[in-house]
């Protein structure tokens, strides 16, 4: 991870396009992945186009992170790569 | 100011600050408003190299209901996109720029404007060319008809224009701002200087960024006469600013919703009536978040504030303790029908701040720039105009000439100052200290670099 700069890691980060784009983009996939159904501000998942994803680890206790992506906000539960992600970012 | 810098947050943020909104019956074209939202406050003519422009990654949206409930049901969305045409100068301009697509013109700006109504989006015009900056005489010869030149007709019949204008706002913003004080009535003062003076238009000769739409009736509402409007910018929810040691692409990455930065309906709302503790939280909502506002419209500050400031003067304000149902008409729900004769532009008992204008009140021959206070319902509060007097309107409103005049006389009376006083020029004259033009996009030509300050 010697390459991984903060910057990339928020804009173009493996783990957070591929499980962002899992959920938009096949259905079940939030199941399979024991997360809750990311929700787009304006409610019902949208396809991800590709760009820019920021990746906002809100509460780190609950596993609340918001993927920004294109004009939508998804937000998901997931402690488990809240704390993968928090972990990724203090190496 | 009207909404110049009105809250801590936008203040920072100049190319987003909604400064004015304008909503008129079109004097010359009486079949369609105008609409126009003003940004980038207080722009020095002579602002080289970098002259002003609006953000490309800003969105501007000038808002629409037609029915009541406080919520966009037609909205007019700006975007904007800037091109430098040669690389290897720092040169705004390379020579003078005589037409709008001179080549000449390094830094330029092009705009879409797109109209929505529920799910439905229809792009109105995209391209469209922006003016320069009023810059010279050697550099922007013959601005009048250069400018004019960027007034684009779009689909649906609309005529657009987005570019540089004169201020048109007028405000003792040097005196208003030290305590409340009014030149003209220095000596009332509590803390008085001595004489009387003349007030002082603190905006003259500054230029702001004005996007203006003249849009056919119809094209607003079906059915309703009355339609409440507000301005709106949005930026991304997240900004990573590049950084060269990580990335050399040189590209700022912006991602995810519009969100909500600046907002204005009502000359003065966030400016004069919401506490500078939640001016940056109002400027992120909507008005039909406004209602837990209605506390500081019906129990305005400045109206405590104006008996104090000028002792003796405003004795009958001072007594008036009851909630002024007459300020939530003007600015919160539009004023029924049954106070003035032949007069409502009510939109419903939900509290927005919302300019609202009643479409079938058609433009006044001779009009007042006091507006419904001088006796022309084709003013402020019924939308408003480019020379309307805002300040002077506002200041008398809250001075409890309009609590009079929706209780009548024999319940209130307001004090003499309360029609009497002002804040640049004596409205008496009904001139205002700035001209206009008589067409779209009615504000003034921008002053110039060359020019100003003289």
């Amino acid at each position: 991870m010697k390459d991984l700069t903060r910057r990339r890691f928020l804009t173009h980060s493996s783990i957070g396009v591929a499980i962002a784009g899992a959920i938009a983009l096949v259905p079940g996939a939030a199941a399979a992945l024991k997360l809750p159904v990311a929700t787009s501000k304006a409610g019902a998942p949208k396809a991800i186009a590709g760009g820019p994803l920021v990746a906002h680890v809100r509460d780190l206790a609950t596993g609340e992170i918001a993927f920004l992506v294109g004009s939508e906000r998804l937000i998901v539960r997931d402690r488990e790569l809240a704390v993968r992600l928090h972990a990724a970012a203090q190496r | 100011m009207s909404s110049h810098r009105e809250a801590p947050a936008i203040a920072k943020d100049p190319v987003a600050d909604s400064t004015d909104l304008y909503t008129f019956v079109s004097p010359d074209a009486p079949g369609s408003v105008t609409l126009i939202a003003n940004y980038i406050p207080l722009e020095g003519p002579d602002a080289g190299p970098n002259f002003f422009e609006f953000g490309d990654d800003v969105l501007y949206a000038i808002h629409i209901d037609n029915d009541g409930d406080a919520k966009p049901d037609v909205t007019y969305e700006f975007r904007f996109r800037t091109q430098i045409t040669n690389q290897n100068t720092f040169l705004y301009n390379t020579g003078p720029i005589s037409t709008i697509d001179s080549a000449n013109w390094n830094r330029r700006q092009f705009f879409s404007v797109t109209r929505v109504a529920g799910e439905s989006r229809t792009v109105l015009g995209q391209e469209l060319r922006c003016p320069p900056c009023n810059v010279g005489p050697r550099s922007t010869p013959n601005y009048a008809a250069l400018a004019a030149s960027a007034v684009h007709n779009v689909a649906r019949g609309i005529k657009v224009f987005a570019g540089q204008r004169q201020e048109g706002f007028y405000v003792d913003l040097g005196s208003i701002f030290d305590l409340g004080a009014l030149r003209p009535f220095e000596g009332a003062h509590l803390i008085p200087l001595p004489g009387s003076m003349k007030g002082v238009n603190g905006t003259k000769n500054l230029n702001v960024h004005t996007i203006a739409l003249q849009v056919p009736i119809s094209d607003l509402s079906a059915d309703r006469t009355v339609i409440g409007v507000w301005t709106a910018a949005y930026r991304r929810q997240a900004r990573i600013r590049r950084d060269s040691d990580e990335d050399g692409d040189g590209i700022d990455v912006e991602s995810g919703p519009w969100v909500q930065v600046s907002r204005l309906g009502n000359p003065l709302f966030n400016e004069v009536i919401v506490p500078m503790s939640k001016k940056d939280v109002w400027n992120s909502l909507p008005p039909k978040a406004d209602g837990q506002f209605l506390k500081y419209v019906q129990h305005p500050e400045l109206a405590k504030l104006l008996p104090i400031l000028y002792p003796g003067v405003f004795p009958k304000l001072a007594g008036l303790t009851a909630a002024r149902d007459d300020l939530v008409a003007i600015l919160l729900t539009g004023i029924p029908s049954g106070i003035i004769p032949g007069f409502q532009n009510f939109t419903g008992s939900t509290p927005a701040d919302m300019l609202r204008l009643n479409m079938a009140i058609g433009p006044t021959e001779k009009p007042s720039i006091l507006g419904l206070l001088g006796g022309d319902a084709a003013g402020y509060p019924n939308g408003r105009r480019v020379f309307d007097d805002v300040v002077t309107i506002e200041l008398r409103a809250v001075a409890g000439l309009t609590y009079q005049v929706v209780h009548g006389a024999s319940v209130f009376t307001a004090d003499g100052a309360a029609g009497a006083i002002y804040d640049v020029e004596d409205p008496s004259t009904n001139k205002a200290p700035v001209d206009y033009l008589s067409s779209f996009p009615y504000l003034n030509t921008p002053d110039s670099g060359f020019s100003i300050p003289a």
